[in-house]
């Protein structure tokens, strides 16, 4: 009775608004425009579809790079503030603000800060004497997908580094000391007793980002929509592209329903498997 | 030597301040400036009252734009929605913390896979089923959508709370005589208190911040901030300045919460990792 009460009626909301429309989409996707039964006809097109091989392409470098990236700068900042006397209360609340800011909007900035004649990055640059010309940042495919995983490591790390901030605050400090009067180099402390204890954390952040990553589509919307020559499409996009704005509804669902065995059969299995594996 | 270090330490620290501070800061100037001073090279660092300054910008995007509207529209909704999202996850996070029944660990991982399924995935028939019922650009439908689409999530993230709570206090409350519905209301999210608003304000800012069912599900009438925002560059002009305002107008409801509720909000961020992980 309880379980009813507190298990399965409140998460029927979420079964009735969204697993059974996610199951309605999958009938779609055998369906044509007219409402026809097709079979497999919608799949056998995404095999030819290089669009959609490209934007998956895409999204897993962009999610790999940006979650190594977010990881790697996101630890050392932490550790590094970590070993601060003062001040880490201030970096704390600093910190959020990147966070707080919508992706939309960051995207937004970002078209400013990144913008080829008048952004500040190429005025930088080129007032250091690093560049002649002014960079396209946005305007080369290379350039445009390392734009956006630059932007979202700009905008993710110093959460990322939030958290591990607060993970090196959790560890006991008399484990530094010990190895302080073995004769430990600061070098050896973070390599024999921050990283393995943080191991868990890496790991767990990691996936987070990953996960996140891998739905990219606010930030890209607004900051490439996509460009240019397609090089910066997530899936994510891609099907809302394809299904939303130009109407082909059946086709999207069963890109869609592709993209879902993907990262529920895959990536979703691996989660449970791994957290299941840490919790024990 | 040390000295040295002590030193370079400092600059690092500022540089980094600064670095994390200046997208919001570059948006704010640019804000401020009339049009012409946006595309000048060298940029110009600061507004300066009165020829570097201006508040043209704020001024369209608020009578041109229905950005106000769209504020208000979403501050509302996600307000509404956020407070369902708590209402139906926590108990979910409770049974699964406290009670022990068949199953259990199996729903618990169930739960943490749905949180891999692409949210695009739901939209399309999503889309469908609400043309049908003629619920597309109604407050109504965002507030379900947001309301019920975090339900797995904060489940997942009320759960390190809710099993960090002590046993002995629902023992007690059990020998009373009370429901675990009651328990759960009436001892111990009263105690949780903490942890509540911290989840809340994390719903808050991320069903604010999302623009996927905001841009798909409203148009006009509960039209929603990221896309009302999203209007203004236009197709063939890039009006930085007006898009820094309107990047200000949005992230300002959100600075603000977060000045209030500052505490709260990275406890809500680290608790559930340190618990979890």
């Amino acid at each position: 009775m309880t379980l009813i009460v507190m298990l399965l009626i409140p998460f029927s909301f979420f079964i009735i608004s969204h697993s059974i429309p996610l199951l309605y989409g999958i009938y779609l996707s055998f369906m044509d425009r007219n409402g026809n039964f097709i079979g497999l006809e919608n799949y056998a097109h995404i095999i030819d579809d290089y669009r959609f091989w490209g934007s998956i392409k895409f999204t897993f470098s962009y999610a790999i790079a940006s979650t190594l990236l977010n990881l790697a700068f996101g630890l050392f900042i932490g550790v590094f503030i970590s070993s601060l006397k003062r001040g880490q209360n201030l970096f704390k609340a600093i910190f959020l603000i990147p966070w707080l800011i919508p992706l939309t909007v960051w995207g937004l900035e970002n078209r400013i800060i990144f913008s080829r004649d008048f952004g500040i990055i190429n005025y930088v640059l080129s007032s250091l004497g690093l560049i002649k010309g002014m960079i396209p940042w946005l305007g080369e495919p290379i350039l445009a997908q390392l734009s956006v995983v630059i932007t979202d490591v700009y905008k993710n790390v110093w959460y990322v580094a939030l958290l591990f901030l607060v993970a090196c605050q959790n560890i006991p400090r008399d484990l530094y000391e010990v190895a302080q009067l073995d004769g430990a180099t600061r070098l050896q402390m973070f390599r024999y007793v921050t990283l393995p204890l943080l191991r868990r954390n890496i790991l767990f952040i990691g996936l987070m980002l990953f996960i996140f990553a891998l739905q990219g589509f606010d930030l890209i919307y607004s900051l490439t929509y996509g460009g240019p020559a397609f090089s910066t499409h997530t899936v994510a996009l891609y099907i809302f592209r394809r299904s939303l704005h130009y109407g082909d509804y059946e086709y999207g669902t069963a890109i869609s329903t592709i993209w879902v065995i993907i990262l529920f059969g895959i990536v979703g299995t691996t989660f449970a498997l791994l957290s299941r594996k840490l919790m024990r | 030597m040390l000295e040295y270090l002590k030193y370079i330490k400092i600059i690092i620290m500022v540089i980094m301040l600064v670095i994390v501070l200046f997208p919001l800061y570059w948006t704010f100037n640019y804000s401020f400036l009339p049009e012409k001073d946006t595309v000048s090279y060298p940029p110009i660092f600061f507004p300066s009252y009165p020829e570097h300054f201006t508040l043209e910008h704020y001024l369209v995007a608020v009578t041109k734009y229905p950005v106000l509207r769209a504020l208000f529209n979403t501050i509302i909704i996600i307000s509404i929605a956020s407070v369902i999202t708590l209402i139906l996850s926590l108990p979910p996070a409770y049974v699964l913390a406290k009670l022990d029944f068949k199953l259990k660990e199996e729903i618990y991982y169930f739960i943490m896979a749905l949180l891999t399924i692409p949210w695009v995935s739901y939209t399309i028939p999503l889309y469908e089923i609400s043309r049908t019922l003629g619920l597309i650009d109604t407050h109504i439908l965002l507030i379900m959508l947001y309301g019920f689409s975090g339900i797995p999530l904060f489940t997942w993230l009320a759960f390190p709370f809710i099993k960090s709570f002590p046993e002995d206090l629902i023992d007690v409350s059990r020998t009373f005589g009370l429901s675990e519905v009651k328990i759960l209301f009436l001892v111990v999210l009263p105690i949780l208190r903490n942890a509540l608003i911290s989840l809340f304000i994390l719903r808050f800012v991320w069903a604010y911040s999302d623009l996927l069912y905001q841009l798909i599900f409203t148009i006009d009438k509960a039209k929603m901030i990221n896309p009302a925002v999203l209007e203004f560059p236009g197709l063939y002009e890039m009006p930085y300045a007006r898009m820094a305002s309107g990047g200000i107008l949005t992230v300002l409801p959100l600075l603000v919460l977060s000045l209030i509720f500052h505490k709260y909000i990275i406890s809500g961020l680290t608790e559930g990792m340190r618990i979890t992980a």
